[in-house]
């Protein structure tokens, strides 16, 4: 989480910084022998989660689609330009219906990389027309796993990836015989899709330049347009979802892998350790707009049930202070929902990062812990009498959207930065109503049925951005 | 390398070459042959980048620092990008860039700056000031004590420093909070001094199995093939590097190990080809020097003495980016009839740190210059871990020869074999001679 946050501030910058280039940051002047040479990745995009979503399935609204993103900005040319998720890493959907901060249902992930000729290292030898085509040399499946109670239930075996989209040349027919068909169901009515597909964060980078005294003044490009990213969708009966008090769920990514010893003093040896959680993405932007930078890493490693140790940074996040600093005199009210109280509060911000919002999405007893929560009983939007559509979600009213659950077509960044604002305050500035970085949609259409997503940029795309 | 990058290396290594007075030889990027050229000076093409690549990489974030000069972040990385790329031109005037961003950074932003820290840290690492590296890991984790290339750092200063049981405590901490490939890797190194050779192969086979980029998987397999080389596995080690090559094929250490590999396998001319290409390329002294012990081996004396003036010339240009290059330097004298040179420097290098690599150079000058008296306590100093190394048991049985001792010379030198039979391009020879002078074949 906190890598493809870092690069989102670092602007483009992180394109071509993937975690591959900082292997061997170590001496060069030395003899192989004296010295190792040893990679201190900066950034590890298979476990950089880039965004969550949860949300009622529009072609069937009787189950909830999950949808998670990894490896960020991955270049659909040049080579080598396919994308693997890691093995021997969990993928995790963790899913808290009880309003306990802990989770109740997991969907795990897990993958295995096959190649299928030991004499090369190609992707494709040849134009791939179909998943279980002898022409694509690397492939992956995986098996997904729910575990609940503590009981595991492998509910899809060895299931095929949808290939990384790298041209026509190759895969003549993409969409339809290699992402389309990478579908898988259950009996239960749960759906599985993994492959590539276009990034679905839409947003001007160039708002992150706030935290470093730049302005937005330039705002209005899609800076993630062209970009791919490694996605996992699931779609769940909401029968199997719901909790015992109500019908708001919790939803957060985590990614595990398992620790080592350095050294076993009995002499034997042991392939793996404890598992350890690297990455954890809940609410889009929380990273940015409330975790402080030093905290990132901790922060990825941290559980809900423990976070109430956040609440100061929540009460008193950066952003605030730097539009500020940046536009004096734009947002002349100090926020504070509660000025009579000594320090800065942010009851709204506690609401919505924290607790969920009142008869809308906050669970029944539930307590402070960071996570994308879901009423998944709002009725879709534009359906019967339900609310219009709108990407602004529940700031303009649209019940269903962001950040009730998140939805693809919701427009995170104007949402985040209007609240952090303090649209939610009474008091608030009149210029927290209309802040936004000009991108108010995606490049590329998402797809009206599961797996919702858009397809990816081809590797023949000649100008993809 | 690119081409831009391979023309920067060539520009500062005639500049290298020049202030040391020129030794009649200049590397035209892509010039296997090494005839004498004229470097490149202004290529066009030098200046297109593939996207993607490193050079790309830098491109932008120093175009990201000119549109926003406040953002640290990216000077932290453009830092470390430029240690990086340091290593991989072996152009060390990267360095002071390195270093005047990163103090950039800080001046920017002075608290809370972790990453400025371990790019520091890195720096300090590359140039060999390992007690420097040390001391910006510290300040990195007292303000990120959950960074994993905190203690990545940390802990490659402190094996570097000679302090392994405190490395591996770091090391532990880096894979109890960072599990994955650099951290893994690691652990491997940590095993592999320690003599648990499977042990080191098992955790590099998991930080394989969790690269998930061609790059990093050819890294990985690369050191699986360092790894069964070590170990005397010639074939496992060739299916190795080989399948690093396939991976990525700008990754020159394969090379150089498919290079090592037809040398042991006795194609001499074709193993001097490849080295040829591979410092063509990659000038690292490491493989310079290799180059020039087959030519010597060869009875090329002269062509090896261009190699090994080479290697100098690079040392004196990696000192004058502030790298220090004690230990490299005692290693080459040692073995290339400058002993009383390699002793002062080993000497120096023993006075900064305590690490089985310099109780091994030190040991091996004390050898050269006759005092075998004093170079075992230190040649056994560097066996103290329990480290399966060929090249430290034959030095030790060099050492025990001189000293008189017949049969502890025998046997040692013979475990160097058993170990890796290919350990030393003039070590595998030398050991033949000792062992034929003392009346054992072997």
């Amino acid at each position: 989480m906190s890598n493809f946050r870092k690069a989102l501030i670092a602007g483009t910058a992180a394109v071509a910084l993937g975690a591959s280039i900082f292997v061997g940051l170590a001496p060069i002047a030395s003899r192989a022998s004296s010295h190792r040479e040893a990679p201190l990745t900066a950034a590890d995009p298979q476990i950089d989660n880039t965004d969550l979503y949860a949300f009622r399935s529009p072609d069937q609204p009787n189950s909830i689609s999950f949808v998670s993103s990894w490896i960020p900005f991955e270049e659909p040319a040049g080579g080598p330009n396919f994308y693997l998720f890691a093995e021997h890493t969990n993928y995790d959907v963790n899913i808290d219906n009880n309003g306990d901060a802990r989770p109740d249902i997991i969907y795990r992930w897990t993958f295995t990389t096959h190649y299928r000729s030991g004499a090369t290292f190609l992707y494709a030898t040849g134009p791939v027309t179909s998943l279980n085509d002898p022409n694509l040399n690397i492939y992956q499946t995986y098996d997904l796993t729910r575990i609940r109670n503590g009981n595991s239930v492998v509910l899809i075996n060895n299931a095929k990836v949808a290939p990384s989209n790298v041209g026509a040349g190759s895969m003549p027919n993409y969409n339809a015989h290699l992402f389309n068909a990478a579908v898988s169901t259950t009996g239960a009515g749960v759906r599985s899709w993994v492959g590539q597909s276009d990034d679905a964060f839409f947003l001007d980078l160039r708002v992150f330049d706030l935290l470093y005294g730049g302005n937005f003044s330039e705002a209005g490009d899609d800076t993630l347009t062209g970009f791919n990213v490694n996605t996992m969708v699931l779609s769940v009966p909401r029968g199997q979802l719901r909790g015992p008090n109500d019908s708001v769920i919790g939803i957060w990514n985590t990614a595990s892998r398992p620790s080592m010893r350095v050294q076993h003093t009995d002499g034997t040896q042991t392939f793996s350790g404890n598992d350890v959680q690297v990455s954890r993405l809940g609410m889009p932007l929380v990273n940015e707009v409330v975790v402080p930078v030093g905290l990132k890493d901790y922060f990825n490693a941290s559980k809900p049930k423990d976070d109430a140790q956040f609440l100061p940074a929540v009460n008193d996040p950066e952003l605030p202070h730097l539009l500020n600093a940046v536009y004096p005199g734009a947002f002349p009210t100090v926020l504070d929902s509660n000025p009579n109280q000594a320090g800065i509060q942010r009851s709204d911000l506690v609401t919505v990062f924290l607790r969920g919002l009142p008869g809308l999405n906050r669970p029944v007893g539930g307590s402070a812990s960071e996570m994308l929560r879901l009423n998944m009983d709002t009725p879709l939007c534009g359906t019967g009498g339900a609310p219009a559509c709108s990407r602004l979600g529940v700031l303009a009213g649209d019940v269903q959207g962001f950040p009730n659950g998140r939805r693809l077509s919701d427009d995170t960044i104007d949402i985040a930065l209007r609240v952090a604002m303090g649209v939610l305050l009474p008091n608030h500035d009149p210029a927290a109503e209309t802040l936004g970085d000009g991108v108010d949609a995606n490049e590329s259409p998402f797809l009206s049925t599961f797996p919702f997503v858009a397809y990816p940029h081809s590797g023949s795309d000649p100008s993809p951005h | 390398m690119t081409r831009a990058g391979r023309t920067v290396l060539a520009l500062t290594l005639a500049v290298a070459l020049f202030a040391v007075g020129g030794i009649g030889l200049l590397r035209r990027p892509g010039d296997a042959a090494g005839s004498p050229a004229a470097p490149a000076a202004a290529d066009p093409a030098a200046l297109a980048v593939a996207p993607g690549s490193q050079e790309a990489a830098i491109a932008t974030l120093q175009q990201r620092l000119r549109e926003v000069p406040g953002d640290w972040n990216a000077a932290n990385d453009l830092g470390l990008a430029y240690v990086q790329e340091a290593r991989v031109t072996a152009d060390p005037s990267y360095y002071p860039k390195a270093e005047a961003v990163l103090a950039a950074s800080l001046r920017t932003h002075p608290d809370d700056n972790a990453g400025a820290y371990v790019g520091l840290a890195a720096l300090a690492a590359a140039r060999h000031d390992f007690t420097g590296a040390l001391r910006n890991g510290e300040r990195a984790r007292r303000l990120d004590p959950y960074g994993g290339a905190v203690y990545g750092v940390i802990g490659d200063a402190l094996v570097e420093l000679g302090r392994y049981a405190a490395a591996g405590s770091a090391f532990q901490k880096m894979v109890d909070i960072a599990p994955g490939l650099s951290s893994y890797a690691r652990i491997s190194y940590v095993r592999e001094l320690h003599g648990d050779v499977a042990g080191a192969v098992l955790a590099m086979r998991a930080a394989r199995r969790v690269a998930g980029t061609a790059r990093d998987t050819s890294w990985a397999a690369y050191q699986l093939g360092e790894l069964a080389w070590n170990a005397g596995d010639l074939a496992g080690a060739a299916d190795r590097y080989r399948e690093a090559e396939q991976l990525d094929a700008a990754w020159i250490p394969s090379r150089a190990g498919m290079a090592k590999v037809a040398w042991a396998r006795g194609h001499v001319t074709t193993a001097i080809a490849r080295y040829r290409e591979v410092v063509a390329l990659y000038p690292l002294p490491e493989y310079v020097v290799a180059l020039g012990d087959l030519l010597w081996t060869t009875g090329d004396r002269a062509a090896a003495r261009q190699e090994y003036g080479l290697a100098r010339a690079e040392a004196a240009l990696f000192r004058a980016n502030g790298v220090n290059v004690d230990l490299e330097l005692a290693l080459l004298d040692a073995d290339h009839g400058r002993a009383g040179a390699a002793l002062r420097a080993a000497r120096v290098e023993w006075g900064r740190r305590h690490s089985i690599h310099v109780a091994d150079a030190l040991a091996w000058a004390l050898h050269a210059a006759g005092h075998d008296a004093e170079a075992i306590r230190f040649e056994r100093r560097a066996l103290a871990l329990g480290t399966r190394s060929a090249l430290f048991r034959y030095h030790l049985g060099m050492i025990e020869l001189g000293l008189g001792r017949r049969s502890a010379g025998v046997r040692d030198l013979r475990t160097a074999r058993a170990i890796n039979p290919h350990f030393s391009i003039l070590g595998v020879p030398a050991a033949r001679s000792a062992l034929a002078r003392a009346g054992a074949s072997g």
